[in-house]
Parts: structure tokens; sequence; C-alpha cells
């Protein structure tokens, strides 16, 4: 399920009404500093992205050969991360 | 000229007068044929023009409408007593709709089922205009005059294309993920058949750990997970505005 509640099998499941554009992103981080384009943004995030997939993807290539990209490219993994990534920042943001 | 202008100098008809021009197209007057065309032209380019945007070039349908109205002319019987417009439109319009469907679909479709989704179309949009709600298969296929199964299997060649290259979501702007790209690599499986979702979570949460500040940052705005000082200080239940001063 998406932070929003909403569930997108077959989407990108990140963005929801809660979730934000590049573009959005890319205008509050560069008010608050750090310039950046929606472009900046974007590669910012799959580079986040691949780094969350990095641990499962080298314990997957234990058994079998598939790309990292295929990885997290696919929309059932997405859905079950997002829940995860969810509970984790919601974790850290208690133990503040 | 123009075809428009050169259109519009010839008069309507009166009821008359095409009784006696037919009467001379029967009798093989080619000349009478002619007069009988010139003068419902008119007619033609009022129907083409119902048709227009509908990704067909407009002189191509007026090339049509004039073909259903030769068809039309051929087959008119005067005796019957109806104006001649009253029965070309139901040629032209024929005309017109099959080109269109020729045209305008990346798959073929009989002319039938494309005359059903058609009338499909047109009497939702009347019912949903009129009662602000779609009709059931069963009001819609008694409005279209056929039965259910006839609706059913004409609706399930209704799909929509779209190109795998297009954008979804974040309103085509660039860097927007591409359809093709949320359709799931069947090669890949369920990524549960390699690890159990207990370990996913601990993988995942490893991988979050090395997240920079600035990624951490834009994942969750990407997200759309809590982020701001309130809003943390709201979750453990401290008032952000008071906090500092206990």
């Amino acid at each position: 399920m998406m932070p929003n509640g909403k569930k997108f099998k077959n989407g990108y499941a990140t963005v929801g009404s809660d979730g934000m554009k590049y573009r959005e992103i890319a205008e509050i981080m560069t008010a608050e500093g750090d310039k950046m384009n929606h472009s900046t943004a974007r590669n910012i995030f799959l580079s986040a992205m691949r780094k969350i997939c990095e641990p499962i993807h080298e314990e997957i290539s234990r058994s079998a050969d598939i790309d990292m990209e295929d990885i997290y490219r696919n929309p059932d993994f997405q859905d079950g991360l997002t829940q995860i990534i969810t509970d984790y920042f919601d974790e850290s943001d208690i133990n503040v | 000229m123009n075809y428009f202008a050169a259109v519009g100098n010839h008069k309507i008809l009166t009821q008359v007068e095409e009784v006696a021009l037919c009467k001379k197209i029967e009798s093989g007057d080619l000349q009478a044929r002619d007069e009988m065309i010139r003068s419902n032209l008119r007619l033609a380019i009022s129907i083409a023009k119902k048709y227009q945007n509908m990704g067909v070039d407009f002189d191509d349908l007026i090339q049509e409408s004039n073909i259903g109205l030769l068809k039309a002319i051929e087959k008119f019987d005067y005796r019957r007593g109806f104006k001649f417009s009253t029965y070309a439109t139901y040629w032209i319009k024929q005309s017109v709709i099959r080109y269109l469907h020729t045209q305008s679909g990346q798959l073929r479709l009989s002319s039938n089922i494309n005359n059903i989704l058609y009338k499909a179309r047109r009497e939702s949009k009347l019912f949903e205009e009129e009662f602000g709600q779609s009709p059931t298969e069963e009001e819609l296929a008694d409005l279209i005059g056929i039965d259910v199964k006839a609706l059913r299997k004409a609706m399930s060649h209704k799909y929509q294309f779209v190109s795998l290259d297009s954008t979804r979501g974040g309103d085509g702007e660039e860097g927007s993920r591409k359809f093709g790209d949320h359709i799931p690599d069947e090669k890949i499986g369920d990524i549960d058949e390699f690890l159990d979702q207990e370990k996913i979570a601990k993988l995942v949460r490893t991988g979050l750990k090395a997240l920079s500040e600035r990624e951490e940052k834009i994942l969750r705005m990407r997200f759309g997970i809590t982020a701001t000082e309130e809003e943390r200080q709201e979750l453990i239940g401290v008032d952000p505005y008071t906090r500092g001063d206990s």
C-alpha cells in the first residue's frame, strides 16, 4: 500500500497525492540552498533507488542472473519497497 | 474560385425540381445527374464537417462524403415522395463513417463492430447528459437495439492504444517514467521466489542506511513521507514551538 493509501499495482509506486514531482522537489531543494533542476532531482532519486536495491541484488545474484535495474523497475518490487521505506522513515522519525 | 465558394454558388433544389431532374437522370441524362450532384454538394460538406477532428484529413472526408452522395443519387427513388436530402444523408453518413473506421484505428475491426462501438459511444454520452450517470450494459444494448451479448462482444474490441514511449504521471515532464518502464519483466518473476519478505525488508534497510542526507531528503519528498521538523515533532507528540523553551 502506498503511504497515502493508494496502491499502484502496475505503476511506478512512488508518487501519490502526497509525493512530489521532480520539478517540485528541485524547487524546494533550490529554495533551501541546494540548487538543482528536475533532471538532477531525478538522478539523485534513482541513485538512492540503486543504493537501496544493491544489497538485494547482491543476495539474489548468488542464485540467479538478474540485472539490478530489472529489480528496481519491477512494479511489484516497488510496491513492496514503498511500505518498507515508509516504515523505516517513520521509525527513524520517531527515534529522532 | 475555391471549392467551397464554387459549391455555394449552386442553389438548393425544391422537391419539384428534384423530381424533374430524377426523371431526366432515369432516362440517362448525364447533365441532369451533374446538376443533381452540384446542387447537393453543400449537404455532403455539411455532413463531412461533423466528422472533422477525428484524425482524418477534411479533404478526404469531403471526398468520401461525395462518394456517398453519388451512391444516393444512383439509388434514389423519387416515386416514394421523400426529399432527396433525407435519403442522401443516410448514404453520405454511411460512406464517411466507413471511411473513418478504415483510417482511424490501429486495429481494423469489421464495419459492424465499429458501428456498434460508435453507437455505444454516442448513446452513452447522451444517456450521461440526461441522467448524470453511465448506462448499464442492458440499458446501452437496449438503446442501440442489440442484445447484451452482441454489445459485450463489440466492447471486447474496444482498446485504447498507447505508445510504450509515452510518459505517464508527472504531466509528461522530462524525466518521467515511460509506459514501457511500468511493464513487469516476466523474466525475473517474483522477487519472493528468491528471498522472503523479512529478508527483503532487512536488505532494504541496509540499503537505506547507505543513503546520503541529500538522497534521503529527495526520496522522502518523492514518496511523500513526512520529513519536516514540525511533522517529526508532531509524530513524537512534542509541540515544535515549545520544545526549545522547556
